[in-house]
């Protein structure tokens, strides 16, 4: 198997009283897609966000590729290439199409003066490969639709080179078509650029067909980590829904089969 | 919808404006127009100044009310650095380290510190007026007023028989240098964004924190340099009554124009031809009927009771920063 991106030992976060994670372990390999499973509540979005350097965590250590790294804010994520696209924002309403693309890593003349043409330019084109037509790159993004919104998301964190793709609920609120659209963007960055991919969902419906490993959480602790061939869609969901019960059926299931 | 209303809030104060300077044209003749004019130039400086910089605070999500105490205290401490050295520049150079550090102090509260802004600010303006206060018995031996020497004043030019600083050049070029960095720069752009979603901004490697306090430390110098102006340029005297709400004049320039800095320093110079206005209207024959009867004070008021028509008045704009007030907290 290819190598470890990146690991997560042990890591705890507590909310006030609240336990968000318990010792959860946590690792991605290089090009991989992995779906980060679980009911909501489970610490999906708490753990990548520990990853992305939003939050720090009580306790746990992380490593990227085999080094101890500690990410003290977003912008420490983004220099070792973890790109972040939440489920609570990831653009700005207000801002245009091209001011939210390049937001953070403008392209600029002496004294900070913006590049506008350059950026708009290279918007257009990084969408269009993506297959999205822009009718005006400075459309306010609060204008576009959701599945727009997280295309334009996805399409900047691969533009720069994102060695690893976090994707929170990228498809919570979108149509089946958007959906579909939103994967094959997913599918893409991996296949053509080797990217690692975190897709967190709760619905298996989304994550299965891409994904090539799934982690469970249950109320912050890890349930399971199965490899994609080694579980169908049925055990999956079963396990998110009843957690470790659903594993021990799922168990109790095979062994019923193979008698 | 939203732009027409804009339009014509713009073009009705550049009407009025227009009226005014015909009216006095026709009922006090050219120079008298003109001295007029650059009287409403002085007083505009100090408000365009503070303004220009406290609009950059609110597009970064910051509201700092504590500019108008800024102003206080920098337009004494420029008259102690200019006493000290005995050069006016050196006065104003005072001032402006002044305003950098209370607005230093104030970024650092409200972002680390997760404090208040409101109360921050607040707390800023108590502070200067009892420091101020206190200085001025300490160091200047009174309890009114100190006047500056003429030789430390800032030099003016003399246009026909009136002066102008130079200082209100600084003004125009701060406004037309702001909106230049709002809405061409980087630095701008990142600005907006963290006014209007500091945690996506934050996702994307703009850290808020550090962009909102070197936001607060601009305001904080550019108050200074207003506090600096009305003491050792303007004016000439270091009181602890000096700014008059000046400050809070600029905020509300800021307020009704919008967040744009070229509105902003339009409705700063509205206000400073009002002020000017209410100063010039005590001193001539047509008003000597009411200030009789104690007109002086209508008079003086009358800026402000106009601060208080215009916010009631004009259209309510969809907001240009969304979060200003509200600490974000990482995570």
């Amino acid at each position: 198997m290819s190598t470890e991106l990146i690991r997560m030992e042990n890591i705890h976060k507590k909310f006030g009283p609240i336990y968000a994670l318990r010792g959860v372990d946590f690792f991605v390999r290089e090009g991989e897609i992995v779906g980060l499973v679980g009911d909501n509540g489970a610490g999906k979005s708490t753990l990548v966000k520990i990853l992305s350097g939003v939050y720090q965590p009580d306790s746990g250590r992380i490593y990227f590729r085999g080094q101890q790294v500690s990410f003290n804010s977003p912008a420490d994520a983004i220099k070792k290439g973890i790109m972040a696209v939440h489920q609570t924002g990831s653009l700005i309403d207000e801002l245009t199409i091209w001011e939210n693309f390049f937001l953070g890593r403008e392209l600029t003349w002496p004294l900070g003066f913006l590049k506008k043409k350059d950026m708009q330019n290279i918007a257009r084109n990084v969408l269009k490969q993506l297959g999205i037509e822009v009718v005006d790159i400075n459309q306010r993004v609060g204008t576009l639709s959701g599945g727009q919104r997280q295309a334009i998301a996805i399409g900047r964190a691969i533009y720069f080179g994102g060695k690893i793709l976090i994707l929170d609920e990228p498809t919570a609120a979108l149509s089946l078509k958007e959906t579909d659209e939103v994967l094959r963007y997913i599918k893409n960055a991996r296949d053509k650029l080797g990217s690692s991919v975190i897709l967190i969902s709760h619905l298996t419906l989304h994550v299965y067909p891409i994904a090539d490993r799934f982690t469970v959480l249950e109320k912050g602790e890890k349930i399971a980590d199965i490899e994609k061939n080694a579980v169908s869609p049925e055990d999956l969901e079963a396990l998110i829904i009843w957690g470790r019960q659903g594993m021990a059926k799922i168990r109790a299931g095979k062994q019923e089969v193979k008698e | 919808m939203q732009k027409k209303a804009e339009l014509l809030a713009t073009l009705s104060i550049i009407g009025l404006l227009c009226l005014v300077f015909i009216l006095a044209v026709v009922f006090l003749g050219k120079t008298y127009t003109f001295n007029l004019f650059l009287l409403g130039i002085a007083s505009m400086v100090p408000i365009a100044l503070a303004a220009t910089g406290e609009l950059l605070c609110e597009r970064a999500g910051l509201f700092n009310v504590g500019i108008e105490g800024t102003m206080l205290l920098a337009s004494l401490t420029a008259v102690w650095g200019a006493e000290a050295a005995g050069h006016w520049a050196v006065g104003i150079l005072t001032g402006l380290i002044t305003g950098s550090l209370i607005g230093g102090i104030f970024g650092l509260a409200v972002t680390y510190g997760q404090g208040n802004q409101l109360l921050w600010g607040l707390g800023i303006n108590l502070f200067a007026q009892g420091t101020v206060a206190l200085l001025l018995l300490k160091a200047f031996k009174t309890l009114t007023f100190y006047r500056v020497p003429a030789h430390l004043r800032v030099p003016q030019f003399i246009i026909g028989n009136s002066t102008l600083s130079w200082f209100s050049l600084v003004g125009l070029l701060c406004a037309i240098v702001l909106y230049l960095v709002i809405t061409k720069t980087r630095y701008g752009l990142r600005a907006r964004a963290v006014g209007l979603s500091p945690f996506v901004a934050d996702t994307l490697g703009v850290d808020p924190y550090k962009l909102r306090i070197s936001a607060a430390i601009v305001g904080g110098i550019t108050a200074g340099i207003a506090g600096a102006y009305m003491s050792l340029d303007w004016t000439g005297l270091a009181s602890a009554t000096l700014i008059q709400g000046r400050g809070f004049m600029a905020l509300a320039c800021v307020k009704f124009g919008g967040l744009n800095p070229l509105r902003v320093f339009g409705g700063s110079l509205f206000f400073g031809i009002l002020l000017a206005a209410g100063m010039w209207l005590q001193n001539v024959p047509l008003t000597s009927a009411i200030m009789r009867q104690g007109g002086s004070y209508l008079f003086l008021s009358l800026p402000y009771i106009i601060v208080v028509l215009a916010l009631g008045l004009f259209p309510y704009r969809e907001p240009l920063a969304k979060t200003i007030g509200i600490p974000y907290k990482r995570g």
